[in-house]
């Protein structure tokens, strides 16, 4: 079992209950999370974590829906936003070819919403 | 059957553990205690650059020292040594130290006798990343050779890291560490990072970093 996996798994339960109390749901249904490309998150063990950590409560057999966030940098000469896999040695913009950018999305790490009956 | 309702939540996945860091924050702000939280994989010289801190700082500062380690307690003996408070967490499993686990370790601390902690975490380059333990500054620590390609293999630590200790440059000269190579790709991933190149060893380095360390723990508190 890999505890770090586990440990971010209970968390997004917490906030999730917290949020399903508050508007006084019967059942959460499905949980969306937006997720930065650089994080190191294993999807495939999330819900299983999830499944066994949420029985008994109002999250139980909820369905979690992960949507990456690519990496993006910007060009700090030219402006330009583009995609780049932050593994590559040498990242340019394909603009005009500058070295010089800088890291602008590919860090998120958040709950989008739930749905609840 | 009841339609589907959609709440926005717009929440860290993490935030249960960036509350109790916060609120830890501003607990040691209250009692002008700086807090470091100090990340490398293991043997990268983590127990070694606060032993080198301590007796650079000791004169000036009142320190604890807050000791991760999955199962041993070797480092907290040679930190111990040095004559500062330490505290030794055994996360037995935990691949990094979380604001609960701090908040634990403080409690058994005497705050009103300590200016600065250092928080050695758990060696890994990856979970400690994502962890806020309520300190002031992360700091990491790279060693030569390890490889100049790990900025590439785990870049969310650079990116959230305020300063970088480059360590053991004594082996620049054994090691294919590409020093331009490697200040491009970290400062593409964090233009705000201070780069300080350093030897425990050799003590080469050592002054500047602490420098930086005296004026961030002087602006804090």
């Amino acid at each position: 079992m890999n505890i770090h996996e586990l440990a971010v798994t209970e968390s997004i339960l917490k906030v999730v209950l917290k949020h399903a109390e508050a508007s006084n749901a019967q059942k959460v249904v499905s949980i969306d999370l937006k997720v930065g490309e650089m994080r190191d998150f294993v999807e495939e063990w999330m819900q299983w974590y999830f499944d066994y950590l949420s029985k008994g409560t109002v999250a139980e057999e909820s369905k979690i829906n992960v949507t990456k966030i690519p990496v993006k940098f910007q060009c700090k000469e030219c402006a330009e936003n583009f995609n780049a896999d932050v593994k590559e040695k040498e990242i340019y913009c394909p603009c005009c070819e500058s070295k010089q950018v800088e890291l602008v999305s590919g860090t998120e790490f958040f709950i989008e919403s739930i749905g609840v009956i | 059957m009841d339609p589907i309702k959609f709440i926005n939540i717009k929440e860290n996945i993490l935030s249960d553990n960036q509350n109790l860091a916060q609120e830890i924050r501003e607990e040691l702000h209250a009692k002008k205690v700086f807090m470091l939280n100090l990340m490398a994989s293991p043997g990268a010289g983590k127990t070694s650059l606060i032993i080198e801190t301590i007796r650079r700082l000791k004169t000036e500062f009142r320190i604890g020292v807050i000791e991760g380690d999955i199962e041993s307690q070797v480092d907290a003996t040679r930190v111990s040594a040095e004559g500062v408070t330490t505290v030794q967490l055994r996360t037995g499993g935990p691949c990094h130290l979380d604001a609960p686990m701090i908040k634990a370790a403080l409690g058994s601390m005497n705050l009103e006798s300590l200016d600065l902690i250092i928080i050695e975490n758990v060696g890994n380059l990856v979970c400690p990343a994502e962890f806020d333990t309520g300190a002031d500054r992360k700091v990491m620590i790279l060693s030569v050779p390890e490889g100049d390609d790990k900025v590439i293999k785990y870049p969310l630590m650079f990116s959230v890291s305020d300063a970088l200790v480059l360590n053991k440059i004594d082996y620049l000269a054994l090691a294919d560490f590409n020093r331009e190579n490697f200040r491009e790709h970290v400062y593409r991933l964090n233009p705000h990072i201070r780069i300080f190149e350093a030897s425990c060893k050799t003590g080469e380095g050592l002054d500047a970093w602490c420098e930086w360390l005296r004026a961030e723990i002087k602006e804090t508190n």
